[in-house]
Order: C-alpha cells, then structure tokens, then sequence
C-alpha cells in the first residue's frame, strides 16, 4: 500500500514538476544584470527592461517554488529581486509605473499594490523590518491617495477610473495593514470594495474588469478582479465578498470545459467571445482563482477543470528550445500571434503558470 | 399483454451496447421498430469530438467507431476466467455473439436507418413513421427537442447516480467523489440528465481494478438496466418534469491527473479486498 501511495504521489508530481520546473527556470533567466525581471522576452529583440510591478509579485511565487523544489536559489533570487526594489522606491514611499528606467516618472497604483505582495512575503519569509518598512510606506502613499469612495482619482495605466481589477492592488493593502494593525486603511479597502461590488452583474460580469472601459476584457484582468475579491474576502472573513465571484467561476469553469479546458482570450459583457485565442497568462490565473474557490467547496470537479485548464498552458510550453528565453517561458497568447502580447513571453505568465501548478500539485497532494 | 415497440439510436455501426441491448430487447419479445445509426463521417460531428475530447482522444474514438477489430470483447469468455471482462461475461451468460449491427438487423429483419445528425428534420419523420412507444438512446450525440418531441418517451442509462452525477465520465466521477455505484434510467429531456428519473441499478465497484473495467461495468448495468424497464414498465411511466432545477455541478471529461488518482485508488481497493478473508 505505500508502494501504491507513493506511486500515486509520483504520478501528479511528474506529471506537473517538468513544467514547472523549466517556468522557475525561465524566471531566473529574466533576471537582468541590471537588476529586477525582464517584463517579457521577444525573439526578435531579446529580453525587455526590467518590470517592477511584476518583480513584485514574482517574488512570493520564487519563494513557493523553493519550498516546492527544494532549491535555495529560487529565494536568494527573490530576495535579490526585493533589494533591487527597495532601490527603486520614491520617497514618497510609491513606486513608478511601466518598464525601469522610465523616461518619465510617474508614480503607478496599480504597479506599487503589486510591488506590496513581494514584499510583505519577503517579510513573512525573513522576518527582517527592512521589508514590512518599505511595504507600510507604500501603502501609506496608496491610502493617502484614495478617494472618500475607497477608489483613486486619476490616470493610472490606461484607465480614466479605477478599473475594477483594482481589487488586485486592495488585496495587498489589505495583507500589509493587517500585518501592521492599520483599521484605518482596512475601513478604506472595504470602502473600495464595496464600490467594486457595486459593479457585479446578475450574470457575474464585474464592469470595468477590463484594460478598456468598453468592457470587453482579457482573461488576465477578470482573474485579477476575481483573485483580488476572493483574497479580500479571506483576509476580511466575509464570505459575501468571496460568493459573489461564483457566479463568474461557474461560467468560466463551463466555458473552459465545453472547449478542453481553453478559455477564449476575452470575454464581454455578455460573456461572448468573438476571438479565437487563448490568453495563456489569464488561463493559468483562472485555473488558481478555480482552486482557490475549491477549497472553500471541496469538489474535485472544480479540480479537474483546474487541472484541464493548467494542462492546455503546458502543451504550450516550449521545453526543448535552444533559446533560453522561449525554453521554459510561457507566451501571452495561443497562438503566438494573439492579441494578448503578440509574440512575447512575458514575466508574469511564467509566474502565474507556476503559482497554478503550485497550487494544483499541493491540492492532489491532499488526495495521496 | 401488449409488447412495447421501441426505437434504438447508436453511434456508429459497431456500438456493442445496442446490438447487446436489441438482442435482449427482441428475445423478451419486444418489437424493435428500427435502429437509427449516426454517421461517423459527419465534418460537423468530427469537428464536436475533437472540441470535446481532443485531437487525440477523437481520433482513438473515430478510430474504434469506424473499425471493429479495434474493439474488445467481441468474443464470449468464461466470467469464471481471471481475463473476463463485464461486457464480455454478459454476453457469455446471455450466449450473445457480436456481429455489428448492420448484420445483426439483416439477420433480425429490424430496419436500419443510417443518418447525419439525430436532429434533422429527415430523422425526425423516420422516427415520427415507425410510431413507437418509446425511443432507448445508446448514442449518437445530443438529442434536441425536435426529436425529443417526435419520439414521445425517450429514454437513457446514465452512468451515475442521479441528480448527484450529471455530465460526462458519470461512473468514473461517482467512483471518485466516493458515491454510490449504481446507474439510472432515466427520460431524456433538454438540459444534461435532468430528466426524471425511472429507475436505479447498483453495481460492484470494487470487483474492477481499472477505469476500463469499472465504466464497462457501469455501461453494462446500463443495458441491463434498460432492458428491465422496457420489459417491466414503459406503459406505467411517464415523463416528468424532474422536481426540482439541478443544484448539482455538471461533470465533464475527467483531466488526466485525476484519473490517474482514480486508478490508483481503484487498483489499491480492488486488492484491498481480494486480499482480505
């Protein structure tokens, strides 16, 4: 029987650990000598600059992967990758948007709520202040720029109003004023999610999920809205907060069934689809959002559709490439020439592609 | 007594579950009004396959439908011998010998029907011409209202337990999540077995060590099971609108690494219990 039990371990952990693997790999590759993860990789002109948003929250992957694979690199790059960070940080406590360096300067929301998950997990992690420091200035700039409504005023990204996958930058707040006992900031999060739920739809479409207010969305920013809600939800004890993403789930997890576990790359208000692509990125962080939801449920049925979901992303892996930058890497669209950055692997599909298998290998752990 | 006069679909011509099933049918002198067999070298049902299962898992599928000698149990074998299979011990105790099913109705005088798509208006009329009391669906993919409608009854062995196990995989899924084995007889409405129920049929999950083994197991309780109603109660039962919406999440294909914890956990349960006393 042990044999048996052993057998059965071996069989979802091969299964997966290859792909994950040469993702964690592929990730220390975009490490840049300058410092920080190259945004993405493009085989015509190489690896990008640096991204600080996504070297943030590549950062709590790095160090699950070590704990998974048992490899100390994987956190000495993620604590290497939190200095240059911290070196990067305005006085004022934010972080800039877009590539690094930028031409110009402006201070991003969206990119130092990202810049806030690698940190607090260094914190967990190392236990040393410099980084719970750092996280607490950022997310004093973040609530100081909240309007009374518990959402930002201005331009940040593409956005004119605060899109609602901006529960994706309420979420570390969130994480950093309960490690620091801030009410204050917790009131105003709660304040931001409630006007973000005042967007849900009777048919689960959360408005303004998108990078455009024409609501039509990738797969990326409705697994951001949705993650963003479910980890509120938890970090807050409200259950109304995590249920309301359900109806959305439930769509997807039938929409990707019915097509072998490919979600199309976008979806609009009324859950159509007219382009014929899958958003690889959005499929892993779909697959994650999925299993987060079957834990509070416990159904393997919902495992499954993970499971079937995380698979397609894996035959659309390359591991056998020359080309230590397609090696491993996961690319935005299927195929390549999709909408959702056309011919690029970028950071960030790696690192939700690996957050995906990681949770999927330690939920068929249970079933050892 | 009156004899029910039934109509079969299948979904190709080498479906073992109907031939077996119209064999039984026709020896408890049930009249069989004809078989409706669909086309595998239809594009548009190709193209659902691989939307389905896959490019792959289509191909083995399109493969086993279009060429008998890629199917199993085509012969009788003892069900005392160690390498019997479910389908091959019922047709060892029902001295049934498998033949495909254009032969087996020249050789019966049952009249095939060879067609596109169940839904088309022209199978439609065939089934509203044979007049029969009842359709017994054993394949041929969705069925529409149109059809549902002209056949009067239609009616289906699913391959788990209702309402708990609706959708696809039904006996691997009801082995997995720990329910209870048994199949269901069931009408065919339009949503994804919700239709009400008839009747249940329970089975040894553990005598199987395989996920082969364990669904042909389910498929033949199903023959069975069908065969019992027809004979036993088609007059007394109606179709119902089922009591309430379904509240139980559709299955589908099962992904690979789950099946391969079933496997484990059906090989580790079968000889759990062909080692103990």
């Amino acid at each position: 029987m042990d044999n048996l039990k052993n057998k059965n371990h071996n069989n979802h952990t091969s299964r997966y650990e290859p792909n994950l693997r040469a993702a964690a790999d592929w990730l220390t590759r975009s490490e840049l000598r300058s410092g920080g993860s190259s945004a993405h990789y493009f085989p015509l002109f190489g690896w990008s600059r640096a991204y600080p948003e996504t070297t943030g929250y590549i950062i709590p992957t790095l160090l699950a992967i070590c704990n998974r694979l048992k490899d100390p690199k994987y956190n000495s790059l993620a604590i290497k990758l939190g200095y240059w960070l911290l070196s990067i940080q305005n006085a004022d406590g934010s972080w800039n948007g877009g590539l690094h360096p930028t031409k110009i300067p402006r201070p991003s929301v969206f990119n130092t709520g990202q810049i806030l998950k690698g940190l607090i997990a260094l914190w967990r992690h190392t236990l040393d202040p410099l980084w719970i420091e750092a996280a607490r200035r950022g997310n004093n700039w973040l609530s100081q720029g909240m309007a009374p409504d518990g959402l930002w005023l201005g331009i940040d990204y593409r956005a004119t109003s605060t899109p609602s996958y901006y529960t994706h930058v309420l979420w570390p707040m969130l994480e950093v004023a309960q490690e620091e006992g801030n009410v204050k900031i917790k009131t105003a999060v709660e304040r931001g999610l409630s006007r973000v739920l005042e967007r849900l739809q009777p048919n689960g479409i959360i408005y303004g999920w998108g990078f455009t207010e024409d609501n039509s969305a990738f797969t990326h920013t409705i697994a951001y809205t949705i993650r963003g809600l479910q980890e509120c939800g938890r970090l807050l004890g409200r259950s109304d907060i995590q249920d309301a993403v359900i109806p959305a789930l439930n769509t997807l997890v039938r929409r990707s069934e019915l097509k072998c576990g490919q979600l199309p790359g976008t979806f609009n208000s009324d859950w159509k689809s007219t382009k014929n692509y899958v958003c690889l990125t959005g499929n892993a962080q779909i697959a994650k959002c999925i299993l987060i939801q079957e834990a509070r449920v416990s159904d393997l049925r919902l495992v499954s559709a993970a499971a079937r979901m995380i698979d397609v992303v894996c035959s659309k892996q390359n591991l056998v490439s020359l080309n230590g930058g397609i090696r491993g890497g996961v690319a935005g669209s299927s195929p390549l020439w999709g909408p959702y950055m056309r011919f690029r692997y970028p950071n960030w599909a790696a690192k939700y592609f690996c957050d995906a298998i990681l949770a999927l290998l330690d939920r068929l752990d249970l079933e050892k | 007594m009156i004899h029910p006069k039934v109509i079969l679909t299948a979904g190709h011509l080498h479906s073992q579950p109907t031939e077996v099933l119209a064999e039984l049918l026709i020896r408890s002198e049930v009249t069989i009004a004809g078989i409706i067999v669909v086309s595998v070298l239809n594009p548009k049902r190709i193209l659902a396959l691989i939307r389905q299962h896959g490019i792959d898992a289509a191909f083995r599928r399109f493969r086993s439908s279009v060429d008998p000698t890629a199917k199993k149990n085509t012969r009788q074998t003892d069900p005392s011998s160690e390498s019997h299979t479910p389908m091959a011990a019922l047709l060892y105790r029902n001295h049934i010998r498998i033949q495909g099913l254009r032969a087996w109705c020249k050789n019966a005088g049952v009249p095939l029907k060879i067609v596109k798509d169940l839904n088309s208006e022209a199978t439609v009329d065939v089934v509203r011409d044979w007049s029969a009391d009842a359709a017994i669906y054993t394949g041929g993919g969705i069925l529409r209202s149109n059809f549902i409608d002209a056949a009067k009854k239609v009616l289906n062995a699913h391959a788990g337990p209702l309402p708990e196990i609706r959708g696809m995989n039904a006996a691997e899924w009801s082995a997995l999540l720990k329910i209870r084995p048994e199949i269901t007889v069931h009408f065919i409405d339009q949503g994804i077995d919700t239709g009400a129920p008839i009747a249940t049929f329970a089975y040894k999950r553990l005598n199987f060590s395989t996920v082969d083994a364990l669904r042909e197991a389910a498929v033949v309780a199903g023959i069975e099971g069908l065969h019992r109603v027809v004979i036993d109660r088609l007059f007394e039962c109606t179709p119902q609108i089922a009591p309430s919406a379904p509240t139980h999440r559709q299955c589908f294909i099962m992904a690979p690494a789950l099946m391969d914890i079933l496997r484990q956990r059906l090989y580790a349960a079968h000889f759990k219990s062909t080692a103990s006393p």
